[in-house]
């Protein structure tokens, strides 16, 4: 990746970002940031996006339509796709499917969970009602053939009962349609004809790849998630338009970037999870201005933790997402998630061990300690035990904490049952929520293949900097990093990232053999091409989107690739000589030497285009650090029950306000930053660099 | 067999913290492999699994997807400690295991790799990888041989041999397996992924011993041990004591006459301590008979998902069972030369269900509302597959047709707070995918004709149970294709609990001359009602099965036995059940005593007129009491009280304890294959000289059916629990 600048533009970039509860907006001017939240508002997500608006032009000393009215850029992410596909709420959705598979979604792979319990062995939930499935004559075979014909007199009977059930979108899965599509796209034809305007989405242009649980699964999401997201896209670019909006307007994806209103109405699915990726984005942008390579990534919010990494500042990507038990063929950033947040519940396992969620207290009632009618104890209420969190000064003061509730809980569950005091209680459910946060950190570092010591633990969202440098110590890793704003990443994040959009094909190139070269060139210029429509379209030149080309790999024979790195450049026969005779060494870094498949041939698999639009990034606070700065001012003394040394102990709590570039803390301390807290850990040292982040070393 | 290191003071959290860590290395072991593979049946049906063992051959920690090789890598690691001196073990040497009867394996297709883990030059333990390699020689295509005589003519037994040094096969062994193998890259590879997912492992384990010491780290396996075995011991704990007995029959029909081989489990409660015994007939000269590993591997893939789900598997969770297979030389403790490439899925899979049959009658009895729950009817475990060689018309190469997408999935039995789960396939295969028709018409050679939910195979119940999978593969890129069709319980069905009912059996046909190609050139499909051919007779198990191009293998997946009397499952449910073309309308009426109007959806009045006939022809007249469903449960409709047994949905007595309840109870005894016709389920007919037959045992006063029982005619009634007698065989 190069280098952004961060260039001052005059007038106002805004990034929304919408979740269940809060949407959260910032608004960058060429002066700073400015936060703002409002309840987001499920029937018109307009109006929470203008009651936020209103809050930050208020506190901008200028009125909404004002800043409406000097915004050039203006970026979503929301989880409407993903509550949609989640609830299994949106469209009444008809699929038309090849004779004698219909039962291709109720089989859905087998959903036979890796859980041994048998009481959670469930049947799959029903996305298309079975009598919403009509059966089509037609066939494809593997090599693209098509023996059997598309029986058209059933397409239109078949829809014309569909479009009587109230069907408002089809979804057509035919076997084998990504080799030869030309029967879904006449069965889109005969739909149109039957049925104007309704949406229609085929496999074959959905996800044109084999395996056609995840094609077929990835088309009938499709149609279930458009209803919702045409709304929302029409909400916003209506009421954007109608208060004077004259900027950019786009939507985050899932993949990260962030795409046209119209590029979403053609695939809903692009948003799938596009907060967490707002966020893995952002701590992209804000790592590159600190100069950092490798970051893994935390958020920690009411019901749980999640995680994602960052190798050379590049997402992991999470290929082919399962929705629970049913498959899709979506990509998204590899976020990886576990029920350690705020409201995670703590209890006791059959084998007497103290264990945190992966149920939640949720915000209703929440920890037992907001008073809301919890009573089984969570993650936060052993914080506040602990003395970590200020009772009195929570959320800056706008809620206070009931310790004693919160200490009665965690005595009658945890402490009595298992013979300790309450202060041992909470420290063994800190040490479980910090142990499964670490675990998640493994499962997205280890587990793919990269050891987590060289990278930086970039940790936000409310609860998180209670946890993040015992987190980081767990896995290894130096630094901690804990972000300016750190409480509205997400919003900042899809601010700070790039326009991207992401192709990929399979080649199965046989990388020896010279006489398929010119195809993967072929398919490479082809997808550039796309790219540079795609952006065209967007209203992006294409002298300013700079292209990166991907490779997987694998041995012939294997069903799972690994990266391959491609030269950014028409490729020779000579490329496939080298990038094969290099292979087995890049696949035994991986797995471990004797492992390769020396009788095996290497196959590129897959190719990718990425192309890429620098956005002007807004600009941060930023002020020269010196050293020897004051140590901020010290507010008050709390005891503590530190968590890992398990002793009772006073130490001093720093506010954030007048912690200056420069200036350090050691721990053990408490910073008090005001709409989250930071705990600095015996043997830590605390600063803060020209950005105004916390950087914590371990 | 004390917890020794547990104690108050011992901190807790460091011992799962620890624990976790070990699972997460057998996981990372796991991951690596599937990332490697290149077989179908580890990277579309993850038919494979993981483990991590101590220096002393203990299990610390188990990962993957298999259950029954909870028992292969124990008896791996032991194989390699017998015949190797500790001294002699070397960094990067590897053992195969794959004979039953001297290094552990399940059957002889599922090859295990054990390496030992060293750090700083010293032995700290084992990684151990097993999964189903495509092919292991012999007559057995990839791994099954249902004609052999003895395990010599099996496959290649491979008893815990030193073929890998330095993390590589030595070349000896490389050259001698793959000139006795089918698919020779394909299986040398796995190996090699094996070795990659052990060094995994190894690498992990040297990383966590950097950090602690050795001393340490074996104090926080104990203290992780003793935490599980503590778990299960509170499990059994909540058992009323007594004993709960069971018996089914193993089928073997390969080589013409039908024979049933006996197979019985008593499970003996004792306080906190579980003895699970198994006695069967002689052992017998085809590969139906049960070695120690699949015996007691597949008790586990029972007992993990019926009772221990939530415990971390290790050696701890072994210390309060103990495992009886009685005297060698039987079916279900076989000694070689006894043939056992189907230990695992004939007898192996007989032990599931007698197993489950016990645990569900202690259950329903006891005091705990989870253990209570927990009651559940059987899984399908019939898997309806063929195995086949011969070479690919358009590569020339040799090529294994293995479509386990048709074969395996079948219903899962039914349970008390859902329906079994559809395509489940076997209990022992979790986590386990049904691939799809692209993968496997780009892996076999042919065509995926049609794949759909079979209807009415199903188990009824108010929960039935778990449906499987109908569906045919037309050959059509090899001349002729040779190997087995396998049908492990095609005459005795899967049965329910509680008064549930028994499933469909399911089982194969193969159709030859087909129009296959004839109606594909003139543009039609070969579905069900254009196909046409010859049906080839054949028996339910063959060695000898001979697929020519064209010709059709088609199956009808069998479903999982009910839980609890199908005339309190809820109407609703039933209509729904029919208009989705799971039920047939008929069978909801006689199964069910649902009556559906115009629209399909039940009618509750005639419904209930129709649920009270059935009562009444039940009990041969009206009955005498209501059931209530507020005073007792339909998932535990027998109830023991004061030495006597009862009703629970009426109160009815039904006699004292020390007597069978079925005495008091009206039986009324069905050929199998008169009321499988009834009830459209599949089952094929025994020519024994009594026929398997279904008894329904109903209570006298309320006619709630109690338990549904399947045998042999002329056989004494079913075995009740004896509560509170400890009764273990004696041999």
């Amino acid at each position: 990746m190069t280098a952004t600048s961060t260039s001052v533009r005059p007038g106002f970039s805004v990034g929304v970002d919408i979740g269940g509860t809060h949407t959260d907006l910032i608004v960058a001017s060429p002066t700073g940031l400015t936060r703002s939240k409002a309840f987001t508002t499920h029937d018109d997500y307009s109006r929470g996006i203008f009651d936020a608006i209103d809050v930050a032009a208020e506190s901008l000393g200028i009125t909404t339509d004002e800043l409406v009215r000097s915004c050039h850029t203006f970026i979503n992410s929301s989880t409407i796709v993903t509550n949609a596909v989640t609830e299994l709420s949106g469209a009444k959705v008809g699929v038309l499917i090849t004779r004698g598979f219909k039962d291709t979604f109720r089989i859905a792979r087998g959903a036979r969970k890796a859980d041994y319990d048998d009481h959670k062995q469930t049947t799959p939930p029903e996305v298309v009602a079975r009598d919403c499935i009509e059966e089509v004559t037609e066939r494809v075979l593997y090599d693209g053939r098509a023996p059997v014909a598309l029986v058209e007199d059933e397409v239109r009977a078949a829809v014309r009962r569909l479009k009587e059930k109230g069907v408002e979108a089809y979804a057509v899965c035919y076997l084998w349609s990504f080799a030869e599509p030309s029967h879904e796209q006449r069965t889109r034809e005969m739909i149109l004809q039957e049925h104007p305007g309704a949406v229609v989405m085929i496999s074959s242009e959905v996800h044109p790849v084999i395996r056609e649980t995840e094609r077929f699964f990835t088309a009938v999401f499709n149609c279930l998630s458009h209803r919702g997201a045409t709304r929302f896209v029409d909400q916003i670019t209506g009421e954007l338009a109608r208060r004077g909006f004259t900027g950019a307007l786009s939507f985050f994806q899932g993949i990260g970037g962030s795409v046209s209103g119209d590029a979403v109405k053609r695939k809903p699915m692009t948003m799938l999870a596009s907060g967490p990726a707002g966020g893995v984005m952002g701590s992209a942008a804000v790592a590159e201005r600190m100069g950092l390579k490798h970051v893994l990534v935390g958020d920690m919010g009411g019901t749980s933790f999640d995680t994602a990494l960052l190798h050379d500042l590049k997402p992991a990507i999470a290929k082919r997402v399962a929705l629970g038990q049913l498959q899709t063929g979506v990509d998204i950033i590899d976020v990886v998630s576990v029920g350690s947040g705020g409201g995670s519940l703590a209890w006791i396992d059959s084998r007497g061990v103290p264990q945190v969620g992966p149920k939640s207290a949720g915000s209703t009632p929440g920890p037992v300690c907001y008073g809301k009618g919890g009573t089984q104890p969570t993650v936060t209420d052993a914080t506040v035990t602990l003395g970590l969190l200020d009772p009195e000064n929570y959320l800056k003061g706008r809620h206070s904490l009931d310790v004693a509730a919160a200490r009665t809980a965690i005595e009658e569950k945890i402490a009595a049952p298992l013979g300790w005091t309450v202060e041992q209680a909470a420290a063994g459910i800190y040490d479980i929520a910090a142990q499964n946060m670490a675990d998640a950190l493994r499962t997205v570092s280890i587990e793919r293949g990269h050891d987590p010591r060289p990278f930086t633990f970039f940790a936000y969202g409310g609860g998180l900097g209670l946890f993040a440098v015992e987190v980081a110590r767990k896995l290894g890793c130096q630094t901690t990093v804990v972000p300016d704003n750190c409480a509205a990443f997400s919003a900042q994040g899809v601010l700070m990232a790039d326009y991207v959009r992401a192709y990929n094909r399979t080649v199965n190139w046989i990388m020896v053999d010279p006489s398929q070269v010119a195809n993967v060139n072929a398919v490479l210029a082809d997808m550039r091409a796309e790219a540079t429509k795609d952006a065209s379209n967007d209203g992006i030149m294409v002298d300013d989107l700079e292209f990166s080309v991907t490779g997987e790999g694998c041995f012939a024979g294997q069903v799972w690739e690994i990266t391959v790195p491609l030269p950014d450049r028409v490729l020779t026969a000579e490329d496939g000589a080298a990038l094969a005779a290099d292979f087995p060494s890049v696949y035994e870094r991986a797995y471990g030497a004797g492992t390769a498949w020396l009788d095996s041939p290497a196959l590129l698999v897959n190719v990718g285009v990425r192309a890429t639009y620098h956005r002007p990034k807004p600009a941060s606070r930023e002020q020269e650090p010196v050293t020897g700065a004051p140590t901020p001012t010290r507010l008050s003394q709390r005891e503590v029950f530190l968590p890992s040394e398990r002793v009772a102990t006073t130490i001093p709590v720093y506010a954030e306000a007048d912690f200056v570039p420069g200036a350090t803390v050691e721990g053990p301390c408490i910073l008090d930053v005001g709409d989250t807290t930071i705990y600095v850990p015996n043997g830590s040292t605390c600063g803060r660099d020209r950005f105004f982040n916390f950087t914590i070393t371990n | 067999m004390t917890e020794t290191t547990l104690t108050r003071n011992f901190n807790i959290i460091d011992v799962e913290v620890h624990g976790k860590s070990i699972r997460n290395m057998a996981n990372e072991m796991a991951i690596t492999l599937m990332r490697t593979s290149g077989s179908p049946v580890v990277t579309e049906a993850l038919d494979f699994s993981t483990a991590i063992l101590d220096r002393n051959g203990e299990q610390l920690a188990f990962a993957g997807f298999v259950t029954f090789h909870i028992s292969t890598a124990i008896g791996g690691v032991k194989a390699v400690l017998a015949k190797h001196d500790l001294s002699d073990l070397r960094p990067g040497d590897g053992f195969l295991c794959n004979d039953p009867h001297t290094s552990g394996a399940i059957h002889q297709g599922d090859l295990g790799v054990v390496m030992p883990f060293f750090h700083d030059g010293g032995l700290v333990g084992f990684g151990y990888v097993n999964e189903h390699v495509l092919d292991a020689g012999g007559s057995a295509v990839s791994g099954f041989a249902p004609a052999a005589h003895d395990n010599f003519a099996e496959a290649l037994n491979f008893n815990a041999v030193r073929v890998i040094r330095n993390y590589k096969i030595e070349p000896e062994w490389e050259s001698f397996i793959g000139n006795n193998v089918r698919l020779q890259r394909i299986v040398l590879n796995d190996i090699r992924s094996m070795i990659a997912a052990n060094s995994a492992g190894e690498r992990r384990l040297a990383t966590l011993l950097d950090d602690i010491s050795y001393d340490r780290f074996v104090q926080l396996n104990e203290a992780s041990k003793d935490l599980s075995a503590k778990a299960m011991r509170d499990i059994i704990s909540k058992i009323p004591d007594g004993t709960y007995s069971s018996e089914d029959w193993v089928e073997y029909d390969a080589r013409g006459p039908q024979e049933f081989y006996n197979v019985k489990c008593r499970l003996v409660i004792d306080g906190d301590h579980m003895t699970i015994q198994y006695r069967g007939d002689k052992q017998t000269d085809s590969f139906v008979n049960g070695a120690w590993p699949a015996m007691v591997g597949q008790s586990w893939s029972t007992l993990l998902s019926q009772l221990a789900y939530d415990i971390p598997v290790n050696q701890g969770l072994w210390r309060p069972i103990t495992f009886d297979l009685g005297p060698p030389g039987s079916i279900v403790n076989s000694l070689p030369p006894a043939p056992v490439t189907q230990s695992h899925m004939e007898t192996g899979m007989r032990i599931n269900k007698v197993l489950i049959d016990c645990l569900s009658q202690a259950c329903s009895l006891s005091d705990d509302a989870v253990i209570r729950g927990r009651v559940a009817g059987q899984p399908c475990q019939n898997l309806a597959f063929f195995t086949s060689f011969g070479i690919d018309l358009r590569t020339g190469y040799p090529t294994v047709a293995f479509p386990v997408s048709l074969g395996q999935p079948t219903g899962g039995g039914a349970q008390t707070v859902t329906d079994g789960l559809d395509t489940y396939a076997a209990q022992c295969m979790c986590g386990c995918n049904t691939p799809d028709v692209e993968m496997e018409e780009s892996s076999q050679p042919g065509y995926i004709l049609w794949r759909r939910i079979s209807i009415d195979q199903a188990g009824a119940g108010v929960h039935r149970g778990g449906m499987g999978v109908s569906g045919a593969l037309a050959i059509v890129h090899s001349e002729r294709m040779t190997g087995g069709g396998y049908n492990s319980a095609a005459y005795i069905p899967p049965r329910g609990a509680a008064g549930g009912y028994p499933a469909g059996a399911g089982g194969w046909k193969l159709l030859t001359d087909t129009n296959v190609f004839e109606l594909i050139e003139s543009g039609r499909w070969p579905y069900e009602e254009d196909l046409t051919g010859t049906l080839v007779p054949h028996p339910a198990k063959t060695g000898d099965l001979l697929l020519k191009l064209g010709d059709v293998f088609a199956v009808v997946n069998g479903g999982g036995g009910g839980v609890g009397d199908p005339l309190f499952r809820d109407a609703a449910l039933v209509a729904k059940d029919v208009r989705d073309g799971y039920v047939s309308e008929p069978v909801a009426g006689t199964l069910y005593g649902v009556l559906l109007d115009g629209d399909k959806q039940a009618d509750l009045v005639a419904t209930v007129g129709r649920r009270a006939a059935i009562r009444a022809e039940r009990i041969g007249g009206t009955p005498k009491a209501q059931p209530d469903t507020s005073t007792g449960s339909v998932f535990a409709p027998l109830k023991a009280d004061n030495g006597r047994w009862g009703c629970s949905l009426c109160g009815a007595d039904l006699g004292a304890q020390t007597n069978n309840w079925r005495d008091s109870a009206i039986t009324r005894e069905t050929k199998i294959s008169e009321a499988y016709e009834q009830f459209g389920s599949q089952v094929r007919v025994a020519e024994s000289a009594e026929p398997v037959v279904m008894r329904e045992n109903f209570c006298p006063a309320c006619a709630t059916a109690i338990a549904v029982d399947v045998t042999f005619a002329g056989r004494g009634p079913v075995a009740a629990p004896q509560v509170g007698v400890l009764d273990p065989f004696t041999d």
